[in-house]
């Protein structure tokens, strides 16, 4: 399901980089996340060797991070937010420049 | 916080991109909640999981009035709201009343809110 609208804070939502990172050392595939997320962002994948994946990152509500709040392994990761900020000013600023 | 009060309503549309609302217009939905049903107030948040939401939960449950918050999953509310409740010596199983209204209209989110103050013994309008 695509996120209702294309941009964030001003800028395209496919411009900036914001969405999980499954480190699979520690995943234990409770699926909760997948289960919690309403987007799609993630998919399940039976019979192979990473049985979950991020599918749709473009998906994923910028600075939303509740499926790696609910994660009980700790095994999802997002982007530093501040830098995420910072990043969203600049392509702000040089689509305005531009 | 006595039980006759009425309760607060706070809408968490997870930053208004979240296409978990698309089916509804939540202004009609706010402004229903707060002109017809019997809350005490109403109104949306953008984020009630971010750090500004914690910050603005911590002020806001000062008042100690029992709220419903329509938004995501009443499990993943729990556990993202139990600090804030508990730093402000509420109980989040008591004087929380989560409510999924993702994937809903407009009339379906205002019913279930409806069925929610039903419950809790408030009665529509008053």
């Amino acid at each position: 399901m695509q996120v209702s609208e294309e941009t964030f804070m001003g800028v395209p939502r496919k411009d900036i980089p914001w969405c999980p990172a499954i480190d699979y050392e520690k995943c234990d595939y409770c699926m909760e996340c997948d289960e919690f997320c309403p987007h799609g962002v993630f998919e399940r994948r039976e019979g192979e060797e990473k049985k979950l994946v991020v599918a749709h990152p473009e998906n994923c509500v910028v600075f939303c991070k509740v499926c790696a709040k609910t994660c009980g392994p700790d095994a999802l990761s997002f982007p530093d937010k501040t830098e995420t900020l910072e990043l969203i000013k600049r392509l702000r600023e040089d689509k305005r420049d531009g | 916080m006595g039980d006759t009060e009425k309760p607060g309503l706070i809408m968490c549309v997870c930053t208004g991109k979240c296409p978990g609302f698309a089916k509804m217009d939540i202004w009609d939905f706010i402004n229903r909640v707060r002109m017809e049903l019997s809350v005490e107030y109403g109104f949306i948040h953008p984020q009630l999981c971010e750090e500004d939401g914690d910050r603005f939960l911590s002020d806001f449950l000062k008042g100690k009035r029992k709220v419903i918050v329509a938004g995501c999953a009443p499990n993943m509310q729990y556990k993202l709201f139990r600090d804030a409740f508990t730093n402000a010596g509420m109980d989040v199983k008591r004087d929380l009343i989560p409510l999924d209204i993702r994937e809903m209209t407009t009339e379906e989110a205002v019913r279930k809110v409806e069925d929610a103050l039903a419950e809790t013994g408030a009665v529509a309008g008053e």
